[in-house]
């Protein structure tokens, strides 16, 4: 059972790594270096994926420190 | 005659003219050169670590880079100094840029091009030292991803989105050996810089035995 959702809204993203340099497990660069979530559902304005690991407040850092506030981690 | 104000504090400002702690450490037990995709601009950061108390004894950082990138390695090497590697990780480009009294939100990029600096001279301290929690399996993907941090010098761009790697070849065996062939003759200029850079990324990793870097005839 997933047990939480992370939700990027890639629109807005400036594209620093930030987010996938800290949290690889959860997220990583597409090829313009904007940022997905691993192994999520993509498309040009979000990208949304589940989890059922013990990371989550490695997401939660990521999501805290993002400089345009553009990711959501919500428990499910 | 108009004057533009400029967006930096005063205290951005006095980081950028008089950085603390630039330089180099010879022989550092960790070091980490980040290219920023986005900007192409470029950080070096050595750090030497107390093997008992795991505290940041010294650090120097160089910058290639613009003013709010100088004042974050200025500051971030500040504040950690003396302090352990597990607290000096959760530095974020936010604790800078509330240090520094705030900057522009377009340049946000420059300082976490600063504060990965840090996180990845700390991971290879740790990768050198065999401390690393949660390791991961060095796949095609984990090379890219590392590899996307070293910058071609002949564009300013990193070098797996300018296709200066050719090809990725992994051998399993007990540890890996990774084989990377780069489009540059082994006399160009600057095939020395990218070899020991993409050496610097892979080498350490839990599973890695060796890195063979191989230019083009």
């Amino acid at each position: 059972m997933p047990k939480y959702q992370i939700i990027i809204e890639r629109k807005e993203c400036i594209q620093c790594g930030n987010c996938y340099g800290l949290d690889p497990h959860h997220f990583e660069p597409d090829e313009d270096y904007t940022s997905v979530v691993v192994n999520g559902e993509t498309n040009s304005e979000i990208s949304k994926g589940a989890f059922d690991d013990d990371r989550i407040s490695l997401a939660k850092q990521a999501a805290e420190e993002c400089p345009v506030e553009i990711i959501s981690v919500k428990e499910l | 005659m108009i004057k533009m104000r400029l967006p930096y504090s005063e205290k951005v400002l006095d980081h950028f003219k008089n950085p603390r702690n630039v330089g180099e450490l010879e022989d550092p037990d960790g070091k980490a050169v980040e290219g920023s995709p986005a900007c192409g601009d470029m950080v070096q950061l050595t750090i030497n670590v107390d093997e008992k108390t795991k505290k940041i004894t010294d650090i120097k950082f160089k910058s290639y880079g613009c003013a709010s990138n100088i004042a974050t390695g200025s500051i971030i090497t500040e504040i950690a100094k003396g302090r352990t590697i597990d607290e000096a990780k959760k530095i974020s480009w936010k604790t800078a840029s509330e240090e520094l009294g705030g900057l522009p939100a377009v340049k946000a990029h420059c300082s976490v091009l600063a504060v990965s600096s840090l996180r990845e001279a700390i991971r290879n301290y740790e990768e050198k030292h065999g401390i690393v929690k949660d390791p991961e399996p060095t796949t095609e993907k984990v090379v890219k991803r590392r590899l996307s941090h070293v910058m071609n010098p002949l564009t300013g761009l990193d070098v797996i989105r300018t296709n200066l790697i050719t090809d990725i070849k992994i051998k399993n065996g007990e540890k890996k050996t990774i084989e990377i062939s780069v489009d540059l003759t082994e006399d160009h200029q600057f095939a020395n810089n990218v070899k020991e850079e993409i050496k610097e990324k892979l080498e350490y990793r839990h599973d890695v035995e060796k890195v063979i870097v191989r230019f083009k005839e």
